[in-house]
C-alpha cells in the first residue's frame, strides 16, 4: 500500500513537469503584445466569422498578439478600474458600459484628445454626441463608444396569432396585448404577457419614457424617483406583476432569463435590447427560432413629438488605462475597430453599431431585418440614467425598493418616497 | 539558554507560519487601518475614524444580514452534525460496496459551488424544475424561493448542506470508527441498550471530533457567498442577504474598501464569538497534552 | 433480535437517503449534459432521451480556453497540494513531538489567522501582488491556496503524527540518526496516508476556487471555475447543455480522486494504519 502511495506522488510530479512545460511554451509568443479586457461578445463581434475578423486582421498587419480577457459584466469593471488603479498594469484596452462611468475617470484613463488630433477617427462627426458627452470630464474625453444596446419590443409572432393579438402599435396597446397573451397551456406551463429585463432604475425608466418622455435621474443628476412619471410607471409594472403578465420569476431576473423563457415559449413579448434578436431566433436553442420580430417600443398615445418610445440605450466604450505601457498601440487598435467599415463589419458579427450610417448598408440590412425600427429607436433613446460615484448604490437600493413593492410590502409611492430620500444623499453635489 | 529542540521545533514550524503571516495575518493588519479610511478607485484614501463603523452599524441591512447569517449558520451546523452522526453510524459497520456508498456521499463535496448552485437551480426552477413540479404534484406547493425569504434562505441552508456535509460526515465517520468494539460489546454485555451504548460509549468517545469537526464548519459557515449570490444575490428586496453578499457589494460593486474592511472585521468577530466557546475547549485540551 | 432488525433496516433507509440526496443532482447534470438542448427544460421532464455529444462538442468549439484553464487548475491544485503536504508535515511533526509555550500559542495563532474571511484578504493582497509582478501567475494561487490550508492540514498531521510510536525514532537515535533521517527515514513513511488525508482537503478546495482565481488571475492562469462561471453568466443566454457539460468535464476528474483516494481518508484521519 506504502509503494502504492508513493507511485501516486511520483506521477503527480511527472503530470506537474509536463503540466509547466506545455504552459511555458504557450506562453512563448511574439515580442508585441496588446491586452484587451472585456465581454466575451465584444471579442465575438470583432473577430467573428460573418462580417470578418477585423480585430485578427489589424493584429496580424501590425505584428501583434492579442490578449482577450474576458469576464463577466460586472467582473470586467471591477477588473479593468482596479487594474487602472495600479502603479502598472498589463491592460491596454478595456471595454466599459455607461451606467459604470464615474468622476474618477480622468485619474484612472488616458485623456484621448491629443491621440484624436494626431491619429484621427474617419469621420469622427458621425459618433452620437450624447454617447461622448457622458464620456467627457472636466472638457476632456476619456472613451470611444463602440456598442450600443437599445431596447426594443420582441414578439413571439406565433402565440399572437393563436390568441388572436395584433402586434402593438401603441404602448396602450401594447399593456393590453400582454395582458390578453397571459395564459395557462393545457399541459399546465404557464406562457407570460411580457417580460423586463430586470429590475434596475434603468429597465423601469423605460415604462416612464414610454408612456411621458419621464427620467429617474436627469444627465444633470436631478433625482425625480417619486416624480408622477415613475409612480406610474413602476405602478403599471406592479400591477403586471401582480397579474401574473410578469413571471413570479421576475423577482430574480437576469437578462440570460429572458432569454430562457422567450427560447422556451414561455412568454410571448419580452422589452430587451434589439441584439436579442440573434438569441431568441437561434434555430438550435430556440422552440420560438423564426417566429419572433423585433420592433421599436411603441410609444403612448399621450406622447407627443416621437414617433416612438424615447426608450433607454445603453453603450459600451474602450477607454485606456493611464498606466499601460502600450498606449500608442491601444489607440491605433481603438482607431480602427471604430473605422466606418470596421463598425459594419462588426454590426454584422452582431454588434450594435454605433454609427447611424451603418443601418444604410446593404450587408446590415440583410442580416438585420430590424435595421430600420433600430435606427428609428435608437435616433431618439438616451442612456437610462447618467454615471456616478455612488450609481451602484442608488441602483440597489432601487431594486430593493421595486421589490418590496412587487411582494406588497410598501405601495409603490411609500417604496419610491424611500428611494428618493434615501438616494439623494449620494448623488454628486452640483 | 535556548537549547537545540525549541530552535529546531521553531524552524519545522516557520514554512507554514511564514505562509500565514505573509498571506493572511500582514493582509489582515491593513485591513484594520483600511477600515479607518475612505478608499476607492482612483481616489487617496482619506483617514475618517470610526465612521465606517458608525454607517455600518446604522444601516439596518447589515443587521439584518448579520440576523440572517446567525441563524442560517446555525441551522446549517446543527442539521449537518445531526445528518453526519446518523450517516457516520449507518456506514460504522462492514458491508459489501461500502467503499463506493462512501465516496457517493461524499462526492457533493467535490463538486464546485457554482456547478453545486446550477445543478440545484435546474432542480428547483420554477414550474419547470424536476423537483418543484413534484412538489406541485404530491405536495400541491412549489419550493418558492424567489418570492419567499423563508423558501430563500431554506433552500440555502440546502445547498449549504449539500455541498458541506461531506467534509462533517469526513471527520465524524473517522472518528467512530476509532471507537474500540471491545468498549461496545461490554457495555451490551452490562444490557445496555444500542441508544446507551451510543450515548455512553461512542458519543463520549467522538465529542472531541465532534467538536473540531464543529469549530471549523462555523468558521467557514460563516463566510457563506457563493450560494447566496449565485442564487438570488441576496433579494427580493435584500431580504435574504448574508454578511457574505453584504461584504461583496461593499468590495465590489461599491468599491467602498473602508466599508468593506468593517464588514470583514465584524464578521471577524461573529465567527469568533460562536466558534470562541470551541476554540476555548480546543486550547485547553492543547494545554493538558503539552 | 427484532431490536437488530429494526436497527439493521434503520441503517438501509438512512444509506438509501443519504445516496440519493448526495448523487441526485450530480446525476441530473450529468444525464442533462447528454440531452439535446431542447429537451433540457421538456415538462414533463425526459428521462429516456436519445443521448447525444453535441453539448461537448459545443463546449469545446466556443470555449477553446477551457481546456487550458483545465490545466492551469491542474498544475495548481498540484502545487497547492504538494507546498501544503510538505510544511504541514514538517509542522505537523513540531507540534506533536515538541512542547513549548511558544508552540502552543503558534498553534492557538493558526486556529485564528484562519477565521478572516478570505474575500476581505483580497483587498491588501491585489496591489502588492501586482507590484511584486505576482499576478496572473500559477505561484501566487497556489500560494494563497496552501496559505488557507495548511492550518487545516497540519492539525490532522499533528494528531496523525501522535500515534506514530516514538519508540520507532527512539530506536533509529540510538542508531545515530538525526532528526532529519528520523523524520524522513521513519515518520515520514508511516504518514503517507495521514498526508493523503490532510491533502484531500486542499485539493478539493484549490481544483475548485473561484474568488482568489477571479482577482489574481486573467490569461496565463486563468482556472477552469472561472470558464464554468462565464458560461454560467454569459450576457447571450445561458446554454444550459454547454454549461452542463462543462461542470461534468470540471468534476470528472476530481471525483475519480475522491473515489482513488477514499478509503486513505478514513485510515489517514483515524490513524488506523499505524494502530493496525
Amino acid at each position: 500500500m506504502r509503494e502504492k502511495s508513493r507511485n501516486i506522488f511520483s506521477a503527480l510530479a511527472k503530470v506537474v513537469t509536463v503540466g509547466a512545460l506545455v504552459v511555458s511554451m504557450a506562453t512563448i509568443g511574439n515580442a508585441q503584445e496588446l491586452t484587451i479586457i472585456g465581454h466575451k461578445v465584444h471579442e465575438r463581434v470583432s473577430t467573428g466569422k460573418a462580417g470578418g475578423d477585423f480585430a485578427g486582421e489589424w493584429a496580424a498587419a501590425k505584428n501583434t498578439k492579442i490578449n482577450w480577457l474576458t469576464f463577466n459584466v460586472q467582473a470586467v469593471h471591477e477588473r479593468l478600474f482596479r487594474e487602472a488603479s495600479l502603479g502598472s498594469t498589463t491592460i491596454d484596452v478595456g471595454f466599459a458600459a455607461n451606467r459604470y462611468y464615474k468622476p474618477q475617470f480622468p485619474e484612472m484613463f488616458q485623456a484621448l484628445d491629443d491621440y484624436l488630433a494626431s491619429a484621427p477617427i474617419k469621420d469622427f462627426d458621425e459618433l452620437p454626441k450624447g454617447m461622448l458627452g457622458a464620456l467627457t470630464y472636466g472638457g476632456k474625453l476619456y472613451g470611444i463608444p463602440f456598442r450600443h444596446a437599445t431596447a426594443a419590443l420582441h414578439v413571439n409572432t406565433a402565440i399572437l396569432k393563436e390568441k388572436g393579438v395584433a402586434v402593438p402599435k401603441t404602448f396602450e396597446e401594447l399593456l393590453s396585448a400582454a395582458r390578453k397573451l397571459t395564459f395557462t397551456r393545457s399541459n399546465g406551463t404557464k406562457v407570460h404577457g411580457l417580460l423586463l429585463d430586470y429590475r434596475s432604475p434603468a429597465i423601469l425608466t423605460d415604462f416612464a419614457r414610454a408612456m411621458n418622455n419621464g427620467d429617474f435621474l436627469t444627465p444633470d443628476f436631478e433625482l425625480k424617483a417619486n416624480s408622477p412619471d415613475m409612480i406610474g410607471a413602476v405602478e403599471e409594472v406592479v400591477k403586471l406583476f401582480k397579474e401574473g403578465v410578469l413571471p413570479e420569476a421576475f423577482l430574480n431576473f437576469k437578462t440570460e432569463d429572458v432569454i430562457t423563457y422567450m427560447q422556451q415559449e414561455r412568454a410571448a413579448m419580452a422589452i430587451s435590447p434589439f441584439g436579442r434578436y440573434r438569441n431568441f431566433n437561434d434555430a438550435k436553442k430556440s422552440k420560438a427560432a423564426g417566429k419572433i420580430i423585433s420592433i421599436a417600443v411603441p410609444k403612448s398615445e399621450k406622447l407627443e413629438g416621437f414617433n416612438v418610445a424615447p426608450i433607454r440605450t445603453e453603450f459600451w466604450a474602450m477607454l485606456i488605462p493611464k498606466n499601460s505601457d502600450n498606449k500608442d498601440l491601444a489607440w491605433d487598435y481603438i482607431r480602427n475597430s471604430v473605422s466606418p467599415e470596421n463598425t459594419i463589419r462588426a454590426a454584422v458579427n452582431g454588434n450594435g453599431p454605433i454609427r447611424p450610417s451603418a443601418y444604410a448598408d446593404q450587408r446590415v440590412k440583410d442580416l438585420v431585418p430590424y435595421a430600420s425600427d433600430e435606427q428609428a429607436a435608437l435616433s431618439v433613446a438616451r442612456p437610462p440614467l447618467p454615471g456616478f460615484t455612488n450609481s451602484a448604490r442608488v441602483e440597489d437600493i432601487f431594486i430593493e425598493e421595486v421589490e418590496s413593492a412587487l411582494l406588497g410590502l410598501k405601495t409603490t409611492r411609500e417604496a419610491l418616497d424611500s428611494v428618493q430620500a434615501r438616494s439623494l444623499p449620494l448623488l454628486p453635489s452640483k | 539558554m535556548f537549547d537545540d529542540r525549541k530552535w529546531l521545533s521553531l524552524f519545522l514550524i516557520s514554512p507554514v507560519n511564514t505562509l500565514l503571516i505573509l498571506l493572511i495575518a500582514g493582509p489582515s493588519i491593513y485591513i484594520v487601518w483600511l477600515s479607518l479610511h475612505q478608499s476607492t478607485f482612483g481616489a487617496d484614501s482619506v483617514f475618517i475614524g470610526f465612521d465606517n463603523y458608525v454607517r455600518l452599524f446604522s444601516d439596518s441591512i447589515f443587521w439584518r444580514a448579520t440576523f440572517n447569517t446567525f441563524i442560517v449558520v446555525n441551522v446549517i451546523v446543527y442539521a449537518e452534525l445531526a445528518l453526519a452522526l446518523m450517516l457516520a453510524l449507518a456506514l460504522n459497520t462492514n458491508f459489501w460496496g461500502k467503499g463506493l456508498v462512501f465516496s457517493i456521499l461524499i462526492a457533493p463535496y467535490a463538486v464546485s459551488q457554482v456547478s453545486a448552485v446550477v445543478m440545484w437551480r435546474y432542480l428547483l426552477e420554477p414550474d419547470i424544475g424536476m423537483f418543484n413540479l413534484l412538489l406541485q404534484n404530491f405536495v400541491g406547493a412549489q419550493l418558492n424561493w424567489i418570492r419567499n425569504p423563508v423558501h430563500g434562505l431554506s433552500l440555502i441552508s440546502i445547498l449549504s448542506i449539500w455541498i458541506h456535509l461531506p467534509f462533517t460526515l469526513i471527520i465524524l465517520y473517522s472518528a467512530i470508527s476509532t471507537v474500540p468494539l471491545d468498549l461496545k460489546d461490554a457495555a451490551r454485555v452490562e444490557g445496555a441498550s444500542e441508544w446507551q451504548v451510543f450515548r455512553k460509549v461512542t458519543m463520549r468517545f467522538i465529542a472531541p471530533a465532534v467538536l473540531v469537526a464543529m469549530m471549523f464548519r462555523y468558521i467557514f459557515a460563516t463566510r457563506l457567498f457563493a450560494e447566496v449570490w449565485l442564487l438570488n444575490e441576496g433579494g427580493p428586496a435584500r431580504l435574504t442577504e448574508v454578511l457574505g453578499t453584504y461584504l461583496f457589494r461593499a468590495a465590489f460593486r461599491y468599491h467602498d474598501f473602508g466599508a468593506a474592511a468593517a464588514t470583514g472585521l465584524a464578521m471577524q468577530l461573529l465567527a469568533l464569538l460562536v466558534a470562541s466557546f470551541y476554540l476555548y475547549k480546543l486550547y485547553k485540551r492543547m494545554q493538558s497534552d503539552g | 433480535m427484532d431490536d437488530r432488525n429494526l436497527l439493521s433496516a434503520g441503517r438501509w433507509l438512512i444509506l438509501t437517503i443519504g445516496v440519493l440526496w448526495s448523487a441526485f443532482p450530480i446525476f441530473m447534470v450529468v444525464s442533462s449534459s447528454f440531452k439535446p438542448p431542447l429537451d433540457i427544460f421538456a415538462v414533463p421532464p425526459k428521462f429516456i432521451f436519445e443521448p447525444t455529444i453535441e453539448n461537448y462538442i459545443l463546449l469545446f468549439q466556443e470555449w477553446p480556453e477551457f481546456v487550458k484553464a483545465l490545466g492551469n487548475s491542474l498544475i495548481i491544485t498540484a502545487g497547492a497540494t504538494v507546498l501544503t503536504a510538505v510544511t504541514s508535515l514538517l509542522a505537523g511533526y513540531a507540534y506533536s513531538r515538541f512542547h513549548s509555550r511558544l508552540l502552543t500559542l503558534s498553534a492557538f495563532f493558526m486556529i485564528l489567522v484562519r477565521m478572516l474571511p478570505p474575500i476581505v484578504v483580497t483587498i491588501p493582497l491585489f496591489p502588492a501582488i501586482s507590484a511584486l509582478r505576482l499576478s496572473d501567475t500559477h505561484a501566487i494561487l497556489i500560494l494563497l491556496y496552501a496559505a488557507f490550508f495548511v492550518s487545516l492540514a497540519t492539525w490532522i498531521l499533528k494528531t496523525f503524527i501522535d500515534q506514530i510510536p516514538r519508540e520507532l525514532e527512539e530506536a533509529a537515535e540510538v542508531e545515530g540518526a538525526s532528526v532529519w533521517q528520523r523524520l524522513f527515514k521513519v515518520v515520514l513513511p508511516l504518514s503517507i496516508h495521514g498526508t493523503i488525508a490532510a491533502c484531500v482537503f486542499v485539493v478539493i478546495f484549490s481544483w475548485n476556487e473561484y474568488v482568489f482565481a477571479l482577482i489574481f488571475t486573467s490569461n496565463t492562469a486563468r482556472t477552469a471555475p472561472l470558464v464554468l462561471s462565464e458560461i454560467a453568466g454569459s450576457v447571450e443566454g445561458v446554454q444550459w447543455g454547454v454549461l452542463f457539460a462543462a461542470a461534468t468535464v470540471q468534476l470528472f476528474p476530481i471525483l475519480i480522486f475522491v473515489l482513488v483516494v477514499q478509503k486513505f481518508i478514513v485510515t489517514g484521519l483515524t490513524a488506523g494504519a499505524v494502530k493496525g
